[in-house]
């Protein structure tokens, strides 16, 4: 068998043909961007199957609690640069004699992270299957056989080489002690080690030096040249061929990039939770906060949580698609992305920034939120009009999908016409998904609707909570104005407080 | 821990001094009036400006002020040691120079056709043989710095640290062997023809950058030294000399030496021969230049601290002159925030009058803690001698902890923190076009200093808060003074502010002194009589 994925029920060769599900704007809009480097959110395009999920989710578990853990997977990124990087050198080099020398470090590398794989055994889940895997392989005999020469060989490996340059003629011999590290040593005994300069970057070598070198140390060469034959077919060809590893560098650095954002948050005081997968369709989240606020350096405390229940059949009511709605600033793109998130972090199999949770694994999530002023030929409406078209044509019942004040550029009449088309066909088909919108006449159908409205239970500050609500017919303008004391009150008693200090 | 610059005036680097403190030391220093008295002591600039520059951190350290004043009294043992040290210092600055102004020249007269690797290497060759040359030179001024010191017999402390600093970038079998080295790129190099280039390739067959381990070259024709006349004396020493030898057992042949493996380079070109020669010849002047430049900067880097202790020894051989008594005091810690001279005489005066006789010393004490005074309230009449008292007491902390002797019959001080002084400023020194008053300007700056101010620190007041109504500037300055005496600081402050004696009542906290009204013990300063 190949080498087993991290992050999938599959081999890393199978890996390698997922399909990325989640267009790339999806995490543009949920503001992910920048959290986490580019390599690390193309993996959040790629959902995990309903089985994968709570895999992933116990090597998130791990990847949170276990610092020894995580120091393992560390240890194992940087080991697997340094294979790569000795690999690449490997697979450039045009020159035979070099790439015989190149593949006595290459391997010795590799045995080492093969080492470093197989203490990962006794961990659950998939961290212990590669684990596993990697000690059956550390146990067979070619492989032990394998450590024991090449360590023989590096200790044998002799590094200094001499050139005697005299007009065009260069001939090359043993190195022996090197003036320049006597010169290091005697800066240091005399107390200067200010002196020593910084080291310049090493060199490549090239056809020439390499024949040199293997024409000084010929035993050597000799030597690794009968290595090389020998370990060549098993590591470098067919199921093990070592350089399939590379592509657990992706995974890992994945892991320990979200882990990182994961921690961040949760020392910014966000409440996480590892969402149960859901044997029917439906999205609970229970005070569930916008994890893109942590950007906003807010305190996870400090977010008002809300609540969410989407389900295709509740109480005899369809309950898969809403239409959100209320007060400018209430928190509607904020309470919308924070599902978002929490959705893409589930099928990513990491936790999400809510209490508790219980989500169906959806195969995919589209969002359509306002684009930046850039439109190419058409107007800002035909651009939203043909992307959210495109959504349409691909959402079903498996499907989850946000829209962010859809058709606002255009004339009401127009945009109301639209909007309605759009929120039934979601409705119908019971894609999932929520429909942000000032057009009021959408609200109060069949469609069930969200609005933010203030948040009676918190005397101290005026905050909104997402709550369903019937028919609206308000955008809440009057709480804005009194947020910034700028209603009629407020203005009333601003003016008062003049005068008394003006008397 | 990283080891200790080399240094004759600080126990640790003491860094970048940020703006702020360097600003509050230049003000002590206007204020106490030690850049005056050091215009006559010390009339060369560059050496008093050195040396004012080191009274705006003083020590706080015991250990430190110790070994400061060790070093002094090496100085004023042999002040001639002094002179030569900054002869040295200043030939190697001067080696330094020279060094500059030739790597420059060569740079900007050469003119080297990249593509053209042999005048590549011809560069490279020109660049490392000036720097051999300058190593041999700097080698010859830091071999007598460590001649100087031994012959004066400095081999202990900071001088001493010096002299093994010296002794081992200039004679230890180290720096020999770099001087050889040196000689021998300086001789030879210019006529090399064959290079040794040393490297090493990684297991990821990736080499370091080339070096010069050694070259050959054709040695220049030498005159044959002519044979001595054969004295008789001459000849019974060969005959003995020959004898000895041939009594000597024949050594057994050696093995001979298995040749090392050799092989020739194939595929290159004199270009690509003589670019690797170049750049191994640029690797060791890199190396090189760093010993150099490490070498200079060693020892350039005393030069102020050497200026520092002479205009110490030039205050000293003031006193000396002018048969001054004065004595190093003796240190205790800061926290017992403690003031005990006898007989201080003011710096200042003592420089500037015509007779030391007619200056007029007293005595200052307080310590805090233990219902004893943390304070001190001058008062008295105008022109009776109480800004020269404040003046004295400030000059004699602030030098003291600075390493020098000061002008008493004996002193026994706490390390203060740090220094600050206010003194009363005059209309013109206000800040121009400032919207604040006076009052306020006042209130600024000592807000300033209450908020840098730490305990175990001293404040020196001269008259302040007098251009207010007088009993509120009494008021404000009692809450003040309580809190400078509350975190655990001295202070002297000279005033008019007679309701402050009041406010204060029978509370012991508060020396009030008062100076002298009558003529027979003017300037003489002394507790109030109640």
């Amino acid at each position: 068998m190949s080498y087993p994925s991290f992050l999938w029920k599959k081999t890393l060769r199978e890996c390698a043909d997922t399909e990325e599900k989640i267009p790339e704007n999806v995490l543009a809009d949920l503001m992910l961007a920048g959290d986490m480097k580019n390599d690390t959110m193309n993996y959040f395009r790629k959902p995990c199957s309903a089985e994968e999920i709570p895999q992933r989710q116990g090597l998130f578990r791990i990847l949170l609690s276990d610092d020894g853990f995580r120091e393992k997977l560390k240890n194992i990124a940087e080991q697997l640069s340094e294979l790569h990087r000795i690999t690449g050198a490997f697979e450039r080099s045009e020159h035979p004699t070099e790439q015989v020398m190149l593949f006595l470090p290459s391997l010795g590398h590799y045995l080492t992270l093969a080492r470093m794989f197989a203490e990962l055994k006794e961990y659950e889940g998939r961290a212990g299957e590669v684990g596993r895997y990697f000690a059956e392989l550390c146990e067979e005999e070619t492989f032990r056989k394998a450590e024991e020469d090449c360590g023989q060989m590096m200790k044998n490996r002799r590094s200094e080489l001499l050139y005697t340059v005299r007009g065009n003629e260069v001939t090359a011999s043993e190195g022996g002690e090197m003036l320049r590290d006597k010169l290091e040593r005697f800066f240091g005994e005399m107390g200067i080690p200010e002196a020593i300069p910084n080291r310049k970057a090493l060199l490549r070598s090239n056809d020439s030096t390499a024949a040199a070198y293997a024409g000084v140390y010929y035993g050597f060469h000799a030597a690794t040249e009968q290595f090389y034959h020998k370990y060549v077919g098993i590591f470098l060809e067919g199921e093990r061929d070592f350089r399939l590893t590379s592509s657990y560098s992706g995974e890992i650095g994945f892991l320990l990039d979200a882990s990182d954002y994961f921690i961040r948050l949760r020392e910014a005081g966000f409440p996480l939770t590892y969402p149960a997968v859901s044997s029917n369709r439906e999205v609970v989240l229970n005070g569930i906060v916008d994890a893109s606020l942590a950007k906003r350096e807010l305190r996870g405390e400090d977010v008002v949580p809300n609540d969410l229940l989407m389900a295709s059949e509740y109480r005899e009511e369809k309950l898969a698609f809403y239409i959100v709605t209320g007060a400018n600033g209430g928190g509607k793109t904020t309470f919308i992305r924070a599902c978002g998130l929490a959705v893409l972090f589930f099928l990513a199999g990491c936790p999400v920034t809510a209490v508790s949770a219980r989500i169906w694994p959806f195969e995919a999530i589209y969002t359509h939120f306002p684009a930046n002023e850039s439109f190419e030929n058409s107007g800002r409406f035909v651009n939203e009009a043909n992307r959210a078209e495109e959504i349409i044509e691909k959402t079903n019942e498996n499907t989850f999908v946000l829209f962010n004040e859809t058709y606002s550029g255009t004339d009401e009449q127009k945009s109301e016409h639209y909007s309605r088309r759009l929120a039934d066909t979601m409705y119908e088909r019971g894609v999932f998904g929520m429909f942000v919108t000032h057009i009021h006449s959408l609200t109060g159908s069949r469609i069930p609707t969200l609005a933010a409205v203030i948040d009676e239970t918190d005397e101290n500050r005026r905050t909104y909570k997402i709550k369903r609500v019937g028919a609206t017919t308000s955008s809440f303008a009057e709480d804005i104005l009194e947020k910034y004391r700028l209603d009629r009150n407020s203005l009333k008693k601003r003016l008062e407080g003049e005068r008394h200090a003006g008397t | 821990m990283p080891e200790r610059k080399l240094s004759i005036l600080w126990e640790n680097d003491r860094g970048v001094v940020t703006r702020d403190v360097r600003d509050a030391g230049k003000k002590v220093i206007i204020d106490l009036q030690i850049d005056r008295a050091f215009r006559t002591i010390c009339p060369d600039t560059v050496i008093r400006e050195a040396f004012l520059n080191v009274l705006l951190t003083p020590c706080s350290e015991i250990s430190e002020i110790r070994k400061r004043i060790a070093v002094l009294n090496e100085c004023m043992r042999v002040p001639q040691m002094l002179d030569k040290l900054i002869e040295l210092v200043r030939r190697i600055i001067m080696v330094k120079n020279t060094w500059d102004s030739e790597r420059s020249r060569m740079y900007s007269t050469r003119r080297v056709n990249p593509q053209d690797k042999s005048s590549v290497l011809w560069a490279a060759r020109e660049g490392l043989v000036l720097n051999a040359h300058f190593i041999r030179a700097a080698n010859v001024h830091v071999h007598t710095i460590c001649e100087t010191l031994n012959m004066f017999g400095c081999i202990d402390g900071w001088l001493g640290e010096v002299r093994e600093a010296a002794y081992a970038l200039s004679q230890s079998s180290q720096a020999k062997e770099i001087g050889a080295l040196a000689e021998r790129i300086e001789k030879g190099l210019p006529s090399a023809h064959t290079y040794d280039v040393e490297f090493r390739f990684d297991a990821e067959m990736r080499s370091d950058p080339y070096f010069l381990r050694d070259f050959r070259y054709i040695n220049s024709y030498e005159r044959p030294q002519k044979k001595q006349k054969t004295t008789l004396f001459s000849s019974l020493f060969e005959r003995a000399e020959r004898e000895k030898k041939s009594a000597q057992p024949e050594k057994t042949a050696e093995l001979p030496e298995i040749p090392k493996p050799t092989t020739r380079v194939e595929g290159v070109d004199s270009d690509w021969a003589f670019e690797t020669a170049a750049k191994a010849v640029q690797e060791t002047d890199r190396y090189l230049t760093g010993f150099l430049r490490a070498v200079i900067e060693k020892f350039s880097a005393l030069e102020n601290e050497l200026y520092f202790y002479k205009a110490a020894l030039q205050y000293v051989q003031r006193f000396d002159e002018r048969n001054v008594k004065y004595t190093f005091p003796e240190f205790r810690d800061a926290s017992e925030n403690l003031i005990d001279i006898k007989n201080l005489s003011d710096v200042l005066l003592l420089t500037e009058s015509m007779s030391v006789l007619s200056v007029i010393p007293n005595d200052v004490y307080f310590r805090s803690g233990n219902g004893e005074t943390s304070g001190i309230l001058v008062t008295g009449k105008n022109n009776s001698g109480k800004t020269v008292y404040l003046r004295s007491v400030g000059t004699a902390v602030l030098l003291a902890q600075c390493g020098l002797p000061i002008p008493c019959a004996s002193a026994v001080i706490s390390v203060r923190r740090r220094i600050f002084t206010t003194f009363a400023a005059a209309e013109g020194e206000l800040i121009p076009l400032s919207s604040a008053g006076r009052f306020e300007e006042e209130v600024a700056a000592i807000s300033q200093i209450i908020d840098a101010v730490e305990p175990s620190s001293l404040l020196l007041m001269n008259e302040t808060f007098q251009t207010t109504a007088y009993d509120e500037g009494a008021e404000g300055m009692f809450h003040i003074l309580n809190y400078i005496a509350a975190i655990g600081c001295g202070f002297i402050f000279v005033t008019h502010l007679l309701k402050l004696k009041e406010l204060y009542g029978d509370n012991s906290s508060v020396e009030i002194l008062k100076t002298s009204d009558s003529p027979q013990t003017r300037y003489k300063i002394g507790k109030l009589e109640a």
